[in-house]
């Protein structure tokens, strides 16, 4: 005991600053947080309320315990505590299980907000502390006061900075963090519209030359991309994300007794409408053509409105949309009820993507996509979008769409490249989609031939020839377009038949290679290249060059490796 | 990312020596015996299941039928067919499981009978590596030996069936040292 009484004092000597104090979340902090479980007893209530005991949905029963996660997640938003202290961030949460977590300075890379309509309109904002390898957030406090936000990102910014210049400078290109934004952030200290996010802490390296260099250009934006409200049009005309919102409605009817008795006599009626038309006296007496004309009146009716919605989706997505560069750094705000402000470092950009659809090259457009590390974990869902960039430049003119990739890879001259085609690339895949696709073929003409409906066969026939030869057009397009070409550092690797994908990855980004061969291959003697970076979906790999004649592989192999080691 | 390639162009030797030497990875016949196993036993297990379930569609499709001893030896001998098949297939794989060890450079694995793949993974990108052994590594006196990337779909590479010591032995080897590059 003595022992402990003399170690005491001695322990309390080091605390002679001042210790932070520890802060909590906003008061409405709750409502945020069960917002998402109250979206699904939102109906039953309803209904409950206003239609008394006459629902026996089962429902009802759910509001007791959706109720208690509700007391239990404003208990939780009460007792969340957070504490700047020397060099670390404190966070203690949870009343159960209790978490205290010491977040290191030098790992939050990202700071990002966002305010969606519900937090405008209360004035408060979600904040998210990021780290440099992406996966779930360091820290996620939802949601914080305005003031007390821009306080916490101004009083991480001077301790960052602080622990900046102590740091060991690691290499270069080391996981180091962005330029300091601290005229940008706290210049927005007015509580306007425009929500903020993005800045990002001087980690550290203060090495790398494009940090040092950027420190002082950070005062000068350039502006490199716009969208106008005609861009917006096109957006919306050349995607299909209609798709996307009748989905989400479809699904969010479909989950309650109460709203599929509201909702779906409305949507029963485009279809009704088609059935009658299509039954119509008209298309009766002109048989095939009335029926075809028919068939294709619908389908470009549908077509139309799924555009429309997808405009009005674009709108909602992109209204607004600027890239600027600041110094090292991209930033692109856009939103109309949400808005976002994504950022990324140059040097984190590990993957670009051009797409060109038909109706794309109809209106002379395309599509910049990019990758950045580090951000694979927040996509956007459905309508919501995420907290990184994303797009360069979600429609621009091949032009623009150039000057963005000279801007952020140098050594990418696009003139200049030699393009190496693929030959038996066009077979490989014919022969690869035959084996599945003739015998299903063969086995439903066999089974139509059988039931011999009131539809005669030669039509039948005739369908299946027009799919085999639109599938032997598509395979020898496919093998026509496809080639990759090596610039320096750079890898291009084009394809697509239709829907025209270049791929350009830089080679010291890519992470690991892979060669594979399918018997198919080997036959032929083709192979697979593969190689992923950081930061891509997870579904699919970076870069994918499928049917390569496997000398130019294995020479094109030694070559990423060579730069890759 | 032009620094950081120079930087990585000048990399130090590594315990293996001249750099860019290829020296292969032994396997331990205790994975040989592993794979066999785990194959032979899969094979047994789909041809039993398989039996069963056709017997059971006989039975339903059928009326009266009463083949049930002919069909549960058709069952067996085809499971023990598969099984074979599987002991065969397993000894295959191991056949072709190759890994090797480019010096100061990477790691490369070969693998696969009909689908072959081959994983190359440069020691300046690995985050982290994982030295694991389950029960019946520890009594076969071997080891599976996980690098790791910061790719996201190929993040991680197991190579299997090291000898324990020659796994910790790469894994000092292959250790991320503070000048690989990120970005």
């Amino acid at each position: 005991m003595s022992e402990e009484a003399v170690a005491a004092p001695a322990a309390a000597v080091p605390a002679a600053q001042p210790v932070a104090p520890m802060l909590g979340l906003h008061p409405l902090s709750f409502l945020f947080v069960f917002a998402k479980g109250f979206r699904h007893v939102a109906l039953p209530l309803v209904a409950l309320v206003f239609f008394g005991r006459q629902t026996k949905s089962w429902e009802v029963f759910v509001i007791v315990p959706v109720l208690v996660g509700m007391v239990m997640a404003f208990i939780r938003a009460r007792a969340f505590r957070y504490q700047v202290g020397e060099g670390e961030l404190v966070v203690r949460e949870g009343v159960l299980d209790r978490t205290l977590r010491h977040i290191p300075f030098g790992r939050i890379q990202h700071i990002s907000q966002r305010r969606q309509l519900p937090h405008r309109l209360l004035g408060v904002t979600e904040l998210r502390l990021e780290s440099a390898s992406g996966g779930k957030a360091e820290a996620t406090m939802k949601v914080l006061g305005l003031k007390e936000a821009q306080a916490l990102e101004a009083l991480l910014h001077d301790r960052g900075a602080g622990a900046a210049d102590v740091a060991s400078p690691s290499l270069a290109s080391g996981p180091a963090a962005g330029v300091a934004q601290g005229p940008g952030a706290g210049a927005a200290g007015a509580p306007g519209p425009v929500a903020q996010a993005g800045a990002a802490i001087p980690g550290a390296s203060m090495a790398a030359p494009d940090a040092a260099g950027g420190a002082a250009a950070a005062a000068m934006p350039q502006l490199l991309h716009q969208l106008s409200s005609a861009d917006l049009i096109r957006v919306g005309l050349a995607s299909n994300r209609g798709m996307v919102l009748v989905g989400l409605a479809f699904g969010a009817t479909m989950q309650h007794d109460t709203s599929r008795k509201l909702v779906l006599p409305y949507l029963k009626l485009p279809f009704q409408w088609a059935k009658s038309l299509l039954v119509s006296d008209w298309v009766v007496a002109h048989q095939w053509l009335g029926a075809t004309l028919g068939v294709l009146l619908v389908l470009v009716l549908a077509t139309a409105a799924l555009r429309a919605l997808s405009v009005a989706l674009a709108f909602f997505k992109y209204k607004g949309f600027t890239l600027v560069r600041e110094g090292g750094k991209l930033v692109a705000t856009f939103g109309l009820s949400t808005h976002v402000r994504a950022s990324a470092r140059l040097s984190r950009l590990q993957r670009w993507q051009i797409d060109e659809t038909l109706v794309h090259r109809w209106m002379g457009r395309c599509k910049l996509g990019v990758a950045v590390a580090g951000g694979s974990a927040d996509r956007g869902k459905g309508l919501e979008p995420g907290h990184h960039l994303d797009e360069l430049a979600p429609i621009a003119t091949p032009a623009q769409a150039q000057a963005l990739l000279r801007m952020s890879l140098p050594a990418l001259d696009w003139v200049a490249l030699q393009w190496q085609p693929l030959p038996r690339a066009g077979l490989r895949k014919l022969l690869g989609q035959a084996r599945w696709l003739l015998p299903g073929m063969a086995v439903l003409l066999g089974v139509l031939w059988q039931q011999q409906g009131n539809v005669p066969f030669a039509l039948w026939l005739a369908l299946a020839g027009l799919l085999l030869a639109q599938w032997l057009w598509r395979g020898w397009a496919w093998g026509r377009f496809a080639a990759y070409a090596v610039a320096g550092d750079v890898l291009v690797y084009r394809s697509g038949v239709l829907h025209r994908r270049w791929v350009i990855v830089a080679m010291p980004r890519l992470q690991s290679l892979r060669l594979a061969t399918s018997p198919l291959d080997r036959t032929l003697g083709l192979c697979t290249l593969q190689a992923d970076t950081q930061g891509g979906s997870r579904r699919q790999r970076a870069l994918d060059m499928p049917a390569v004649p496997l000398a130019q592989a294995q020479g094109l192999r030694e070559h990423l490796w060579r730069r890759m080691v | 990312m032009q620094a950081s390639a120079t930087l990585n162009a000048t990399s130090a030797t590594t315990a293996a020596g001249l750099a860019g030497a290829v020296t292969p990875l032994e396997k331990m016949p205790g994975q040989l015996r592993f794979w066999r196993g785990f194959h032979a036993l899969a094979g047994l297990l789909a041809g039993v299941a398989c039996g069963a379930v056709l017997l059971g569609w006989a039975e339903e499709l059928l009326p009266g039928f009463s083949g049930y001893g002919a069909g549960a030896s058709v069952t067996a001998l085809a499971a023990l067919g598969l099984a074979a098949l599987g002991w065969w297939y397993g000894g295959r794989y191991f056949a072709h499981y190759q890994g090797s060890l480019h010096a100061g450079e990477g790691v490369v694995l070969r693998s696969g009978v009909w689908w072959r793949t081959e994983a190359w993974v440069p020691m300046a990108r690995l985050q982290h590596l994982d030295v694991t052994q389950g029960p019946l590594d520890r009594a076969w006196g071997m080891a599976t030996l996980t690098l790791n990337t910061a790719g996201t779909h190929d993040h991680s590479l197991r190579i299997k069936g090291l000898p324990t010591e020659q796994a910790h032995a790469l894994r000092a080897a292959l250790l991320p040292r503070t000048r690989s590059a990120h970005e």
